[in-house]
């Protein structure tokens, strides 16, 4: 986790202590709102991600991008933003990630829009009516299917470190306070 | 000699997979090293299993009105184990094998014959950042190779 501080200077012959706070406050509500712009723009990078690292995707109505729909930007306390709340995304976003067998509960769960990834042609997978993922299908009998990893958390993680570094060797001068990160 | 010579992400890629699996080799017993899926569940590749790849490569500039290019690529690192005592020793061994570096080799194979690999001393390479580490859990009901699996993915440097 990155550590934000922020140093401020004060000058004992012409800074108040009210204006000092109200200096520090302002910077604050500055960097507030760039962790908020970050992380959706993590979000974003994040579906992107997943865009580019899909395998014939399906194009049945409803199905499409329900992974990358069910990724959120979303605001945790004051300062503190998450990307992707793994309550609210589908289910299989798990299995799309880190890759593997679909199998769950002794049954085969079914990912629309990506367990066509398998790309190894073992079988075909099918949909159910809603396009959930939530049917399930018999295998035949010694058929496994896997997924591979598409790794979209692990890739988003190293663009966001990327960014962070860049914006971490930023510094805003102003008056007499110095604000900055590290 | 014409022959076909390997770019660094692959050499970063089979660097350290040949790195593992020599450490693994002399260290465990009977741990599979691979860098596909495809490989880790053939039904004739048996447990512990560790699959190694190169997942993506982020390039900046090295400073400002510099043409150098600074890569770093992420590596990414799966263990399928046999338990959860076996997934917790094989990840905390493999990053300690890792985080002093490892011999970064130039790959090479003769034209025509990709049977046998060359590999030539050039460097080392270094973990920058750790990114993730940690237990991926499908639950009880899923696959044998999947019951006991564990992440560890991060970001390496060759230096020169």
């Amino acid at each position: 986790m990155a550590l934000l501080t922020i140093d401020a200077y004060v000058n004992p012959n012409s800074t108040l202590p009210d204006k000092f706070l109200k200096d520090v406050q302002m910077k604050f509500t500055t960097i507030q709102d760039g962790v908020e712009a970050l992380a959706k723009e993590t979000a974003s990078h994040m579906k992107d991600v997943i865009d580019a690292n899909k395998k014939k995707p399906t194009n049945k109505k409803g199905a499409e991008n329900q992974l990358e729909n069910s990724i959120t930007a979303e605001k945790i306390s004051d300062g503190d933003w998450g990307v992707g709340n793994t309550s609210k995304m589908v289910p299989y976003w798990k299995l799309a990630n880190f890759g593997g067998i679909p199998r769950f509960g002794g049954k085969y769960h079914l990912v629309p829009g990506w367990m066509g990834a398998v790309g190894e042609g073992d079988f075909t997978f099918r949909y159910d009516k809603n396009g959930t993922g939530s049917t399930v299908m018999a295998l035949p009998s010694g058929v496994k299917g896997r997924l591979p990893a598409m790794n979209y958390i692990e890739k988003t993680k190293m663009w966001l470190d990327t960014v962070w570094k860049v914006h971490q060797n930023l510094k805003f001068k102003q008056g007499n306070y110095t604000v900055h990160t590290q | 000699m014409s022959g076909s010579y390997f770019r660094t992400s692959r050499n970063i890629e089979l660097s350290t997979i040949y790195f593992l699996e020599t450490s693994l080799a002399s260290d465990w017993t009977g741990v599979t090293v691979c860098k596909t899926f495809k490989e880790v569940y053939a039904s004739s590749v048996p447990l512990p299993i560790v699959c190694v790849r190169l997942a993506e490569t982020s390039t900046t500039r090295l400073e400002i009105g510099s043409t150098t290019i600074e890569n770093r690529y992420l590596l990414i690192i799966d263990i399928f184990s046999k338990s959860d005592a076996q997934r917790l020793d094989l990840a905390d061994y493999m990053k300690d094998k890792l985080k002093d570096g490892w011999v970064h080799y130039d790959h090479s194979h003769q034209s025509g014959d990709n049977s046998v690999l060359e590999r030539t001393v050039n460097g080392r390479d270094w973990v920058t950042d750790w990114n993730t580490d940690g237990k991926v859990d499908f639950g009880e009901a899923a696959d044998e190779k999947d019951k006991f699996r564990h992440t560890i993915s991060f970001l390496v440097r060759k230096s020169s």
